[in-house]
């Protein structure tokens, strides 16, 4: 089940290049998911953070676009306000994939991570196991949802909702393989310019275990200033250490048992 | 937009948007592109991508500064002074682009020698008139050449100040001027050529002036102007962009004549990558200018007439407009199409082409006025067709005030508005308010089929997708169908007074069976009549040169004459791109043209000034002008045609007189038409500033802005104690306007959904205010509260060495209707306006800030009735705004002292802030 | 940069004044730096992971079902290599283990909201996923202890026949104990092969911690149905030597995870869970009982009797100190995942 469904021949593996140094914050991207979705809002109430009002992805946000400021009165040509617009890695070796008991969540034919929501069951699992903190269980439906990379408007041969809609190409769909190259130049051409950019996502250390992202990012700054990890770590690689303790432990209390009825037998 | 109608002939952006990818240099000023123009911003970001400087010039630092490559500060109110600062830089290092600027720009007209300058007068320029608190602008003109005289006399002694003014109509001419030619130094040695005018006029916007004025560090000013320089000429060429933030002041159309000043002298407008992006506002505000909702314009900029200008019969209307030379000498076809187009076999040329059916202007109808009118109980009805001025409106409690003196009010919208729920607002008992609301639900733009006309002239057409839901209906509908029964109630009238409604030509039905049952017209039959046809056999026009004067044919709007010409092929349905002037995506007006005035995209004798900056040339083999784009000009004249002395029309024109709608053909850096309030842009403070004018110490504002002192409507003096904070209002990418379309749309909600108030944290500081707290912002006209938001995009402008303005900032999207609301920004700005085109000023005003909520009365004094003695709008400025004593020292002394109130007026605040919390 | 409290991901909070509080801002004038903005090391304390939705189900769940795997284990010993005294024993930890599953079950199901959601799980079996793991332990455990079960009860008396008699009990009895050993552990891992902090740096203490405690809160349990029940007090003396060893271990282990992870676990060691988990779990829960039991358990004399009062004190303490242990981890996931900085310190 981790691979792709019988019979549905493979496509290039599909995905986004999210360049910040693009991103008008214009929230369009949100929007336009949330309304091909339909997906709710989260509710009204300012936060007082930056022009940032729904503060993270959510079962509800799918898109959420993060505004950074960094002014500086020292040197205020140093200042600058960035603005991300984040979305769900997936994840070439995917922690929720990975975790996900019911086979709910499946990498499809563009080699995307979908949470199948007829099959899932809601246990959460996945949630805690995603290193990006991207996946939720949506309260209501009672089952995790998250960013699908528009399945179904690829599967018509559209581009996703959020990336038609972004003004500036800050988002840009496509082949992965080729968005790397275009990615590649960008950030040549904006070092020329003596710009501080790396790109997320592609083969720095935050893909030590979690592999490639088929959704990476040009970003300007350290990582974890966009709430991106940069070390995600991928759950499964903790498994042996944890079952070698754990049964480690209960092999040690079957000899103490086994122990104790039989020492108590000899000495009876 | 007269800025650039003054300067260039023509009342729209010069350029177009794709065109942006090529400048070498864009700067965005008085313009939060990115925030409001997004989807044109992506061409801003091409052009980055390519390796453009990008600088963004604003009191905050916007979603648009975060893109630029430069963001420079600046005080609101005050970018003439930034604009003549860098003018100034240009002409004082001679770095103007000299053959353009001699053979495409008025800088070497001689003018008249009564013409006395701002640094004459002390801040007013000749022709003042301190009573009326207007110019007469007759000494705003060029020397004439008698020996040049043609046969014309003088046609119109008295020049007339309301003519060109008021509006973005492409300005008349000159009557005055006849056939006569201005006198011309073409080695801009004479000290009163417009160019030797200029730099006396400009001498003292020095860097430190502009520090002084603005706020803006001189380094980073200077670095600014080298940049211009090093990015224009030749080879490069940069563009302006700009929307409210300098149009919304009392000087508003001179913050733009400013920056069209300067790309003249600089010689970018015309060219790739050059001149100036208006960008506009509503989808189709500039489609709603060109045909036209404006009170005192009809379809395509022709003025409609006023009894003020003596306009009553139709030759006097044509004597004012029909100028002997240049473009506008085709006004008789223009205006004659239209009132064929309009009541048809009616309009002949014995009635004056029905002239007197026409509604004639008694005076300034202006929103304004007219609100001020309809709150005295002036005004009977009103028909609100998506507009929403409880929100959008200055001093938006007087103007709810005036809803409620309303017998009755139609209003077509999506949603309920606060306009058409004012009765029902906070503090309001509904059993007092008299007036009767018919609310129209209307069609929302995916339910019927028409056009936009959007801020590059581009009219694009957009279908029907699906019905309008229950009884909503498009707009057309209403018009239509009321149309339909006033003929019918009037068919049996004999009266003359009702011809009018029964000769009108109305023939938009439906071939469509259900839309007729819907009682929806035919938008696409609207259109034809808007593109024109002959009359005899209903054959559509293909171009406006075709237009007759003489009846045989009609036309709606001319400027719109080829969009449609022929059945069936409607231009505007084209989706064609090329990626950049795209010629066949669409239709522009005027006939399909991108870039105005492209003729000046090749030097004098018609070469390309660079290869790299290659647009429209003149081709020998064929004998006429080509290029990538339509050209602006006569594509037969050669660039080596001389006029003859006494020629008419646009034979009147050389070959090399790129601005084809002047009288001369050439961009006037010097206005002599148009503009109301002078022929040079000046620095002027806001009506309501923290400090004193530093440039001119005896004149604090605009001599002439429109003003209306009335205690509804109180304005703050300068430096006032009470209201020591400058205030901007602004948008939001998230929210529309008044934010009928947003504030309802829980997506959108959900992304901004409280009002509040930008401030710096060195302010907040001040105040004792944490990000987040509410803060009550209050003026004279009311008080709103709002959430605080405090942050480092906000600082205070140091304007002295130790003087410093404090500016805060609220979006005005708020409201008290829809899934998200909150106060209205708009409660607390006074009316006051522009005197070209009585735009308001809410860009820039004082006000007062408090830590905590607002009090439950907070539309403040602005409710009540005024006594009739005092009814009458003034609408112009007691002494012109005249400083009685004034002068550089006592600036300074005003300016300290200024600052020391507003350092007192924080300690008492923090008291007040004690005890209330007490 | 001030360090206000962690942000709610939605809703109105204000804490990220963080950037800009009055007090941030006039430090930074006063310092002259200017930057009040910059060096963010999070984004506006936004948890950068989420935390599992766990509550009190999977909480007790925990504790169920690992005290029932216990249970089930020690009446295997008892009927493979005790003595006939020990026969109670059996009994009590057939029937234990069956309820046990039994109402591990019914918390998952209630955890998961619909009972046929439980059966999606079943779909598939993942050895990647320990949550699939943990299904299939949770099931075959259930239908062994079921079988055990039913042969206790027809050895009591109550049916007449058992189904599942020919099942040959080499095989049951192994499968019980892989699943036995596997419903004791796969919960620590569940928790471990997570990105959660707290959680993955403990990877090499919370399964075998979670087993230990297993085994003491199920000898705990055991212990009160003996003392209720009339077991043999040679047979409770076994228990609580078993008991006595595994508690110690586990406290062992506690104390160790604590001294390693350092700062990565203070979700667990400091603060009031923190103390919480000392005083009831390391306290209350295993110094109190053993030292309460060392003497009975060293003593070379078995009982004549049961001292039931302590024997019944001591095991609630013990199964209380169980249960707060579990919360305690369990509960310690969502401050971690709430804090970016753990994550942001602790990538492994
Ligand atoms: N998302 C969105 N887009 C819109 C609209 C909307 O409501 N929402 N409205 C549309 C309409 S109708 C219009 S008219 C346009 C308006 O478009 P803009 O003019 O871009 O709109 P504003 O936000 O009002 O003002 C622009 C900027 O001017 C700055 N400013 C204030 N005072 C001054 C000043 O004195 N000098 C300078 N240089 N800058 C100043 C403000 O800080 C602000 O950033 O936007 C259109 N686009
Ligand atoms: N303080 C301050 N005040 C300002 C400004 C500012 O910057 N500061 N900006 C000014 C500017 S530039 C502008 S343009 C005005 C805007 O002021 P308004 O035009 O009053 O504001 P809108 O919200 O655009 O109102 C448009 C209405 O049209 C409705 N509508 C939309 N589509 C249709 C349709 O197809 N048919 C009909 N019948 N209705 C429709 C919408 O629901 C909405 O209620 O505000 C001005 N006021
Ligand atoms: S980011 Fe998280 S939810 Fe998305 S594919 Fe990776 S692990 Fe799964
Ligand atoms: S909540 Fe759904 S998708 Fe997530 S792990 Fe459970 S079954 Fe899989
Ligand atoms: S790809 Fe589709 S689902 Fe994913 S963020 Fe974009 S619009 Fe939303
Ligand atoms: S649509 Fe594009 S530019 Fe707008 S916020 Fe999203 S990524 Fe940024
Ligand atoms: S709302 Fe419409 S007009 Fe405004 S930027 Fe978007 S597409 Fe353009
Ligand atoms: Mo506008």
């Amino acid at each position: 089940m981790e691979r792709v469904p019988d019979g549905v021949v493979p496509e290039p593996a599909m995905g986004f290049f999210t360049d910040v140094t693009l991103c008008i914050g214009c929230k369009a991207c949100e929007v336009a998911c949330k309304q091909w979705n339909q997906l709710p809002s989260d509710g009204y109430a300012l936060t007082g953070n930056s022009y940032d009002n729904t503060s993270r992805l959510s079962s509800t946000t799918w898109r959420h676009v993060a505004f950074v400021e960094q002014m500086d009165r020292e040197v205020p040509a140093a200042s600058r306000w960035m603005m991300m617009s984040d979305v769900c890695k997936h994840c070439t070796n995917a922690g929720c994939l990975e975790a996900c008991p019911t086979g709910a969540i499946v990498r499809n034919e563009f080699d995307d991570v979908y949470v199948q929501p007829d099959v899932c069951n809601g246990c959460g699992y996945c949630v805690p196991s995603c290193p990006f903190g991207v996946v939720a269980v949506q309260p209501q439906a009672g089952v995790a949802q998250k960013c699908t990379l528009c399945y179904d408007r690829q599967k018509d041969g559209m581009e996703p909702a959020c990336a038609k809609s972004c003004p500036t190409d800050s988002i840009l769909f496509g082949r992965v393989d080729e968005l790397r190259v275009k990615a590649e130049a960008r950030v040549a051409n904006l070092r020329a310019q003596g710009k501080d950019v790396r790109l997320y996502g592609v083969d720095g250390e935050e893909t030590r275990d979690v592999g490639p992202l088929n959704a990476f990012f040009l970003i300007p700054d350290r990582p974890e200033v966009f709430n991106l990890p940069p070390k995600p770590v991928l759950p499964s690689k903790f498994q042996p250490a944890a079952y070698t303790a754990g049964l480690l432990a209960a092999l040690a209390m079957t000899a103490v048992g086994i122990g104790v009825f039989r020492g108590f037998g000899e000495r009876a | 937009m007269p800025g650039l109608g003054t300067l260039y002939g023509r009342g729209g952006a010069t350029t177009f948007l794709m065109d942006l990818e090529h400048a070498d240099l864009i700067i965005i000023q008085g313009s939060n592109f990115a925030e409001n123009h997004p989807v044109g911003f992506r061409f801003v970001t091409k052009a980055k991508e390519r390796g453009a400087k990008v600088i963004h010039i604003d009191p905050r630092f916007t979603r648009t500064s975060a893109l630029a490559d430069q963001y420079l500060p600046i005080r609101s109110g005050t970018d003439i002074a930034f604009t003549g600062g860098i003018i100034n830089y240009v002409l004082q290092n001679n770095a103007y682009f000299e053959e353009y600027v001699l053979n495409y720009t008025n800088a070497s007209y001689i003018v008249d020698e009564r013409f006395a300058d701002t640094e004459d007068l002390e801040g007013i320029f000749s022709g003042f008139d301190p009573d009326k608190g207007t110019y007469d602008p007759k000494t705003w003109k060029y020397e004439l050449d008698e020996s040049k005289a043609g046969e014309a006399s003088e046609a119109n002694g008295s020049a007339d100040d309301a003519k060109g003014g008021g509006t973005s109509a492409p300005s008349g001419g000159h009557p005055e001027h006849g056939t006569k030619r201005a006198k011309k130094d073409p080695t801009l040695q004479h000290p009163r050529c417009a160019l030797n005018l200029m730099r006396k006029h400009f001498a003292r916007y020095t860097p430190e002036m502009v520090e002084r004025i603005c706020g803006t560090p001189q380094d980073q000013f200077l670095d600014l102007c080298k940049l211009v320089v090093a990015n224009s000429g030749r080879e490069k060429t940069m563009t302006y962009c700009y929307a409210m933030g300098w149009a919304q002041h009392t000087v508003g159309v001179q913050n733009i004549r400013a920056a069209a000043t300067l790309q003249a002298l600089l010689g970018n407008t015309g060219r790739p990558g050059g001149g100036i992006m208006a960008l506009r506002g509503h989808a189709s505000i500039q489609g709603s200018t060109d045909i036209a909702t404006l009170y005192d314009l009809f379809p395509g900029y022709i003025k409609s007439p006023s009894l003020e200008r003596g306009e009553d019969s139709f030759e006097n209307w044509k004597k004012n407009w029909a100028n002997p030379t240049g473009w506008w000498s085709n006004w008789p076809k223009y205006a004659v199409s239209q009132m064929k187009a309009w009541f048809g076999a009616a309009a002949t040329a014995e009635n004056g082409w029905a002239f007197d059916y026409l509604p004639k202007n008694t005076g300034d109808h202006s929103h304004m006025p007219l609100f001020f009118t309809m709150k005295d109980g002036g005004v009977e009805g009103l028909v609100l067709w998506g507009q929403n001025p409880a929100v959008g409106g200055q001093n938006a409690a007087l103007q709810r005030a005036a809803l409620g003196k309303l017998k009755w009010m139609v209003c077509q919208d999506l949603f309920e508005t606060e306009t058409a729920a004012f009765w029902k607002r906070e503090g309001v008992d509904p059993a007092t308010i008299p007036t009767e609301i018919f609310f129209m639900p209307a069609a929302g733009v995916a339910e019927k089929p028409g056009s936009f006309t959007n801020t590059m002239r581009l009219v694009q057409w957009h279908e029907k997708a699906v019905d309008p839901p229950d009884d909503a209906r498009s707009d057309l509908s209403l018009a239509y169908q009321l149309g339909l029964r006033l003929k019918k109630l009037y068919k049996d009238s004999a009266r003359a007074i009702d011809r009018p409604i029964l000769d009108m030509t109305w023939d938009y039905e439906s071939d469509d069976a259900h839309e007729r049952a819907l009682g929806e017209p035919d938008a696409e039959k609207v259109l034809r009549e808007i593109n024109g046809y002959v009359v005899a056999t209903g054959e559509h026009m293909k171009t406006f040169a075709d237009l007759k004067d003489d009846g045989t044919t009609a036309a709606g709007a001319w400027i719109y004459t080829g969009c449609f010409p022929a059945p069936g092929q409607n231009n505007t349905r084209r989706r064609t791109g090329d990626g950049w002037v795209s010629l066949e995506w669409a239709w522009a007006w005027p006939a399909n043209r991108r870039n105005l005035y492209n003729r000046a995209s090749a030097d004098p004798d018609g070469k390309p000034w660079s290869e790299a900056k290659k647009y429209v040339w003149w081709d020998e083999d064929q004998k006429k002008w080509t290029g990538y784009d339509v050209p602006d000009f006569p594509v037969a004249k050669p660039p080596s045609f001389r006029a003859q002395p006494g020629a008419k029309g646009m034979d009147a024109h050389d070959g090399t007189a790129p601005f084809i709608m002047q009288e001369y053909g050439v961009a006037e850096i010097f206005g002599v038409q148009g503009t109301v309030d002078g022929p040079f842009p000046t620095h002027y403070e806001p009506r309501e500033s923290p400090v004193p004018n530093a440039l001119y110490p005896h004149q604090q504002t605009n001599p002439v802005l429109k003003e209306w002192r009335r205690r509804d409507n109180p304005y703050h003096a300068i430096g006032d104690p009470k209201y020591p904070y400058v205030l901007s209002t602004y948008r939001l990418t998230e929210h529309h306007l008044t934010g009928a379309m947003t504030r309802w749309n829980s997506w959108l909600a959900e992304l901004q959904p409280e009002a509040f108030c930008e401030m710096s944290p060195e302010f907040a500081v001040e105040l004792g205010i944490r990000n987040g707290d509410w803060v009550t912002v209050s003026t004279a006209r009311g008080e709103v509260e709002a959430k605080a938001m405090v942050t480092g995009r906000l600082a205070p402008f140091k304007i002295g060495p130790k003087q410093w303005v404090h500016q805060v900032g609220m979006p005005i999207h708020f409201g008290y209707q829809g899934l998200v609301t909150g106060d209205s920004a708009n409660v607390l700005p006074p009316m006051v306006a522009d005197p070209n085109v009585s735009i308001h000023e809410a860009k820039v005003f004082t006000c007062n800030v408090r830590l905590g909520r607002r009090g439950a009365a907070h539309e403040g004094p602005t409710w009540l009735p005024v006594p009739a003695d005092e009814q009458t709008p003034l609408g112009k400025p007691e002494r012109g705004g005249r400083v009685e004593s004034g002068t550089a020292e006592q600036v300074d002394n005003e300016i300290a002292s200024a600052s020391e109130i507003m350092a007192g007026s924080r300690r008492r605040h923090d008291l007040d802030h004690q005890e209330s919390e007490g | 940069m001030d360090t206000a409290k962690p942000s709610q991901p939605h809703g109105a909070n204000y804490s990220a004044a963080g950037n800009f509080s009055p007090d941030a801002v006039a430090a930074s004038m006063q310092r002259g730096d200017g930057g009040f903005g910059r060096d963010q090391e999070t984004y506006f304390d936004h948890p950068i992971l989420r935390k599992a939705h766990w509550r009190w189900e999977i909480v007790t769940y925990f504790f169920v079902g690992g005290a029932a795997a216990a249970s089930a284990a020690l009446a295997a010993f008892a009927d493979l290599y005790g003595e006939e005294a020990d026969a109670e024993l059996v009994r009590n930890g057939r029937y234990t283990a069956l309820a046990g599953s039994l109402l591990s079950s019914a918390l998952l199901v209630k955890d998961l909201g619909r009972p046929e959601r439980f059966l999606n799980m079943l779909r598939i079996f993942k050895l990647k996923s320990p949550m699939s793991v943990g299904v299939y332990a949770l099931v075959s455990f259930s239908t062994v202890a079921g079988f055990a079960a039913l042969d206790q009860a027809r050895a009591d008396g109550i049916i007449a026949w058992n189904p599942f008699g020919w099942f040959p009990k080499r095989v049951r009895v192994g499968i019980l104990a892989v699943s036995a050993a596997f419903m004791a552990c796969y919960t620590g891992v569940l928790l471990s092969a997570t990105a959660i902090p707290v959680w993955f740096t403990g990877r090499r203490h919370i399964p075998p911690i979670f087993v230990l405690s297993g085994v003491s809160t199920g000898c705990a349990a055991q212990n009160v149905l003996l003392a209720l029940f009339g077991g043999s007090p040679r047979t409770a003396k076994k228990v609580e030597t078993i008991a006595l060893i595994a508690s110690l271990a586990e406290a062992a282990l506690l104390l160790d995870w604590e001294r390693r992870a350092g700062d990565a676990a203070s979700p667990v060691f400091t603060g009031k869970r923190g103390s919480r988990l000392k005083t009831y779990t390391l306290g209350l829960g295993i110094a109190l009982p053993a030292l309460l039991n060392l003497p009975s358990v060293l003593s070379r004399k078995t009982p004549a009797k049961h001292h039931r009062f302590r024997t019944i004190l001591t095991s609630s303490l013990a199964l209380f100190g169980g249960y707060v242990l579990r919360e305690t981890v369990v509960y310690a996931g969502r401050d971690s995942a709430d804090d970016p900085r753990a994550y942001l310190r602790h990538p492994e």
